[in-house]
Formats: structure tokens, sequence, C-alpha cells
């Protein structure tokens, strides 16, 4: 579904990534794992367009995306979800989630991801009219992946969902994500540790310093502690 | 009983303020441009009602709204993508698109100077005569010009709340990058917010041309007094400007009848200070720090 081949990426004159490649294949769910600043945002940013490749493809479904902006991926289904959330603080609960909604294909489905939204999360049903501003890490982590939802996302590109959670949180919100993918939505989910990946995923990237340093699957017994080739 | 009649002024004067000043801060807010030509737009708005209206055409005044408003919208979308866009996340491009739009209104003004000469030009009111409620007098303009204001005012914040152009303007304005995040097209915002602005403009023109006279520099005055109205209300909020307008609006009306016009800019600009010691934000503003 997603494949990334040898990209560059440079915020000024600073080569931030250095010929990065990955894929995830369709109703995958692949983690990205690595220490902070390393450039794991940055990839999931250059992924849904808020950064522009230097050199290098970025395809989904085939098709070339690097120079397609934000909204134009969005409409192909690739959804990002910030780190730092990016809600819109000033409006309600509700209304954070219609706007996750804005394009003409996801309007199609608003009542049905909504129901789903709220399915997945009855405590923003509960806070459905209060701004979003008010809102603590968790419920505004839970706001972000909704508002993501309901984008009629076809691709999730999570970026640190347990940033500011607390553990039990952490361990709801893995839950919750491993719900949307078993629902077939391909999921690219980004921690620091891969501890914090829990069950979610089937397969591992590891980047440091700007490059993909290791590849490996995930199965069963070894998901709960998987060395990491690069670790070695 | 005179203050009841000051008072109410005072509203009405504060209702045209407010939609001159909504489209400044609705264009600093969403497209997070401070937009010098604001007042000059108040004028063309002006001068194209007189041309459409009494100066040339003759047409009656529905068919110059009618006429007029998209004229303007046109006006703003093509303002920012002609000017404002290719400036857009260059080197300190605020400050530079703060000094085109500045360079930009003196563009304006000098051709409408050009065009329409120096002499003032005077819009007929749209009601002629007053009527006496409780021994208070209304001159009929005073009232259509209220409730026209009021309108628009109130159709403005239906807009904004309603409908989807209005919602996406408003997430633009409260996270740029989540509004990309969603799919929003935030240059399309962009220029239909420059669009919306001009037409608020334009239209506040047309409201106080029959009382203020239409010259190439007329602008000004308002400019100034929708900026220090928007920083009053706090930069970028829609809700703050409609308080600050009336707000500022009455107290105008009660130095005028006190001690004169020409104490207006120095009194508000006091309050304002005032405001500002306690809430540097302004009264509702989003920004702090």
């Amino acid at each position: 579904m997603l494949e990334v081949d040898d990209i560059h990426v440079f915020y000024d004159d600073f080569h931030v990534l250095h010929s990065v490649s990955l894929h995830v294949g369709c109703g995958e769910a692949v983690g990205l794992v690595g220490a902070n600043g390393h450039g794991k945002s940055t990839l999931l940013k250059a992924i849904c367009g808020l950064i522009p490749v230097r050199s290098g493809t970025i395809r989904f479904d085939g098709e070339i995306v690097n120079r397609l902006a934000t909204p134009a991926r969005v409409r192909r289904g690739m959804v990002y979800v910030a780190e730092e959330r990016h809600l819109f603080p000033d409006m309600t609960v509700l209304e954070n989630l219609l706007l996750g909604a804005y394009l003409p294909r996801a309007r199609k489905e608003k009542e049905a991801n909504l129901t789903l939204v709220f399915d997945l999360y009855p405590k923003l049903r509960e806070r459905e009219h209060q701004m979003a501003k008010t809102l603590s890490g968790g419920e505004a982590q839970m706001l972000a992946l909704g508002r993501g939802l309901m984008s009629a996302a076809r691709f999730l590109a999570i970026d640190e969902p347990s940033f500011g959670l607390a553990p039990n949180l952490v361990h709801d919100m893995l839950r919750t994500i491993r719900r949307v993918n078993e629902m077939g939505i391909t999921v690219l989910l980004v921690e620091q540790h891969l501890a914090q990946l829990g069950h979610a995923i089937s397969r591992v990237y590891r980047l440091e310093e700007g490059e993909i340093v290791g590849e490996a699957a995930l199965d069963g017994a070894r998901r709960e502690q998987a060395p990491l080739p690069s670790q070695a | 009983m005179q203050y009841v009649e000051v008072l109410i002024s005072g509203v009405a004067q504060g209702a045209v303020y407010c939609v001159f000043a909504m489209g400044l801060s609705l264009v600093y807010g969403t497209a997070r441009v401070l937009n010098f030509a604001h007042g000059s737009f108040f004028m063309v708005g002006a001068y194209i009602a007189w041309v459409l209206s009494d100066g040339y055409l003759g047409l009656n005044y529905a068919l110059t709204l009618a006429l007029l408003i998209p004229v303007l919208f046109l006006m703003g979308v093509l303002l920012e993508r002609a000017v404002i866009r290719p400036l857009r996340w260059g080197k300190n491009w605020k400050m530079t698109t703060m000094m085109v739009t500045l360079g930009l209104a003196f563009m304006i003004d000098n051709l409408n100077l050009i065009v329409f000469g120096p002499q003032n030009k005077l819009l007929a009111p749209f009601f002629e005569g007053s009527f006496t409620v409780f021994g208070l007098a209304f001159s009929y303009q005073t009232f259509l010009v209220f409730f026209a204001a009021l309108i628009v005012v109130v159709c403005l914040e239906l807009f904004l709340h309603r409908t989807r152009m209005g919602n996406a303007m408003r997430a633009v304005s409260q996270d740029m990058d989540g509004a990309s995040m969603v799919g929003i097209n935030v240059n399309q915002v962009f220029s239909y917010t420059f669009g919306l602005s001009v037409v608020l403009a334009g239209i506040a023109g047309v409201m106080l041309a029959p009382v203020y006279l239409i010259s190439p520099l007329g602008g000004w005055a308002p400019f100034l007094k929708a900026f220090v109205i928007v920083v009053f209300g706090g930069l970028g909020s829609t809700r703050g400007v409609l308080y600050a307008a009336f707000i500022l609006g009455i107290i105008e009306a009660f130095v005028i009848f006190e001690v004169g016009a020409t104490w207006t800019m120095p009194v508000w600009l006091l309050t304002l200070l005032v405001v500002l010691m306690f809430r540097p934000q302004g009264l509702l503003g989003v920004w702090a720090k």
C-alpha cells in the first residue's frame, strides 16, 4: 500500500533523512522506533506531505504522491495523527470530529464513522460539546485519532500516541489501534521504544540518525522482547 | 433622555464598525496578514457603489449591492492570489506582506484620486427623514444602517459556524497544520478569506458613505479605528471584535456628545491602554504571550 523508496529530506540545509526506504502492506500494522531527534516525525510528515522530500519517491497504491499537497493525500486516504495533535482548540469535540470528515469522500461516511469513533471512545461522546482545549492529554489523544478516523482513513500514520499518557492509558490506546487495524485500516505507528508498541504491530523498523538500520517481523512470543538487529 | 439617543447612535455606529473590523480581524486571524489596504477597500466599496447608483448608472440600491458584492469578493481573491500568495512563507513574509499591503493602499488611494478626482462624492441616504418615539428623534438612515449591519454580522457568524467554508476558515485560524491534516486546502481558504474581508470593508464603506463623504483618503480614519477595535477585542477573535466594536462605538458617541469628535481617538487609545494593561491579549484574544 505504501512504498517509500530512497527518500532524502532536509530542513533548510540540514540533512535529516538519508536514503530512507520502507514499505507497509495493505492491512498491515507496522511500527517505527527510534530515539528522539532521529527523524521519526520527519519521516511521517514527509509521508503525509507536511514536509517536502528532496529526492526519492513515495508511492501510495502504486501512485507517486511526493508532489501532492497534504489535502490531496488525505483525499486518497492517507491520514496523519500528529504527536502535537493539532486539534482545533476553540471548537467543540464534535466540531473537531466533523471537520475530520471535511472532504467529500469522508463526508459520505460521516454518520457511520462518527458512530464508530463514539463506539471506540465513549468518553468523547460524553465530552461532545466541550472545547477541545479543555481536554486532558488522554482525551486529546483520543480526539486526534478519532478525527483521523473521521477522514475515512485507509492508511493511518500515528506519531507517538503514548506521548504524555499515563501507562494504563497507553495500554487502552494500543488496544484501540489494534482494533482499528483489524477493521482493515493500515497503520504505521511511531514510538520511541519497542515496548510501547505492545501487541499492536506485526513488523517494526528502527530509525537511527535518519537512516533505517533494522527491520524485524514480530510473531507471537518474540513480540514481548524483540531484539532489533541494530541493537546488537 | 438625550443620553438614550446618544447610546442608540453609539450602538448603531458600533454595528458598522463591527462589520468593518471583522474583515480586518478575519484576514489577520486566518490568513495571518495585517492588511493595511483594508481602509482603502472601504473607500473602493463606496466609490463603486457611487458609480453604480448616484454617480453614473443610476441603479437602485438592491441592484447596486448585488453587483458590488461579487466585484469586491473577486478583488479580494485576486489580491490574495496575485500579491499575497507569492510572498507567503518566504523570508520575513509577515513583515513583507504588511509593507506590500501598505504600498497597495497608497496605490489604490491614488488611483481613486486619479479616476474620481479630489472632490468628495456623496451617496444619498437610502431613506430621508426621521421619526419620533417616546420623544426621541431617530433618522431612518441610522436605523437602516444599524439593521443592515446587524444582519451582516449575524450572517457572518452563521457562515463561520454553520457552513463548510466558514468552519474551514475557523480551523485554519486555530491550527493551520491541523487544517491541512483533515484535507482543507489552506490556500483556497486564504483566498476566500481575503474575498470575504474585502466584501465586509466595502459594505461598511457603503453604509457610512451617506454620513461621511467619499474621498480618496477617507478610508484611513476608519482603518485606524478598526485597528484599535481589533486589538481591543483580541487579535484573531471575531467574538472579541463584536464586543469591542459596540463598546468603543458607544464610548465614541458619548465623547462626541460631551466634548466633540476630535477627542474620540485619544479616549479610545486611553481605553485600549487600560485594557491592555490588564489583558495584554485583548478582551478575548486567543494568542496570549
